[in-house]
């Protein structure tokens, strides 16, 4: 799979994407590649905290359409940054927020349904 | 971007905040920041909201200037 990083997707299909992984995954995260071939630092960090805890994880990857999936995401969590968590249709946060919840040890309450 | 002015910016929008900003990669990486935050403004706040607050104050540099930012925040009490 050849990557073209200026690809990109129409916006309202990926606001239509967006808003469907949101409400029908109980955990969905926005991610830099996928848990097999993550892109990124952070987005790695996040698949890995989440898989400790389900096994269902959804994912999206946004580098199919970054600058779309980066305006469709603002909607829901006020803020452009990757990766991103939501859990039951709520954002729950980047990479930090999982990290300072496991730390806590109350990551596995937040994803809990 | 530079980190002072970074630091600036938080402790600007957050009232009473004291920031402080460093580099969350390597050396010459100044994109990728990690910013402590220690604010009596975050009591009671969840992390998400608390971390919006930090969000918000560097609003038009997010994803552009800074590519990245892992937040921690305290309360003066939570930071001992």
């Amino acid at each position: 799979m050849t990557f073209d990083p200026n690809q990109s997707l129409p916006q309202e299909e990926v606001t239509e994407r967006v808003d469907q992984a949101i409400e029908e995954n109980d955990v969905v995260l926005f991610m830099k590649g996928t848990p097999m071939m993550p892109q990124c630092g952070y987005s790695e960090r996040a698949i890995g905290l989440l898989g400790q805890h389900r096994e269902d994880v959804a994912t999206v990857d946004v580098l199919e359409s970054l600058e779309e999936f980066r305006t469709a995401l603002e909607r829901h969590s006020d803020r452009e940054t990757i990766p991103q968590t939501f859990v039951d249709g709520e954002f729950v946060g980047g990479s930090d927020i999982l990290a300072q919840l496991d730390e806590r040890g109350e990551l596995a309450d937040r994803l809990a349904v | 971007m530079d980190l002072t002015e970074v630091e600036r910016l938080i402790e600007e929008a957050v009232a009473n905040a004291e920031a402080e900003v460093r580099r969350a990669r390597h050396e010459g990486d100044d994109e990728h920041l990690a910013a402590t935050v220690v604010s009596p403004a975050f009591e009671g706040e969840s992390l998400v909201d608390r971390h919006q607050q930090v969000y918000d104050a560097l609003d038009e540099h997010m994803t552009t200037d800074i590519h990245a930012l892992e937040v921690e925040t305290f309360t003066p009490e939570e930071r001992g």
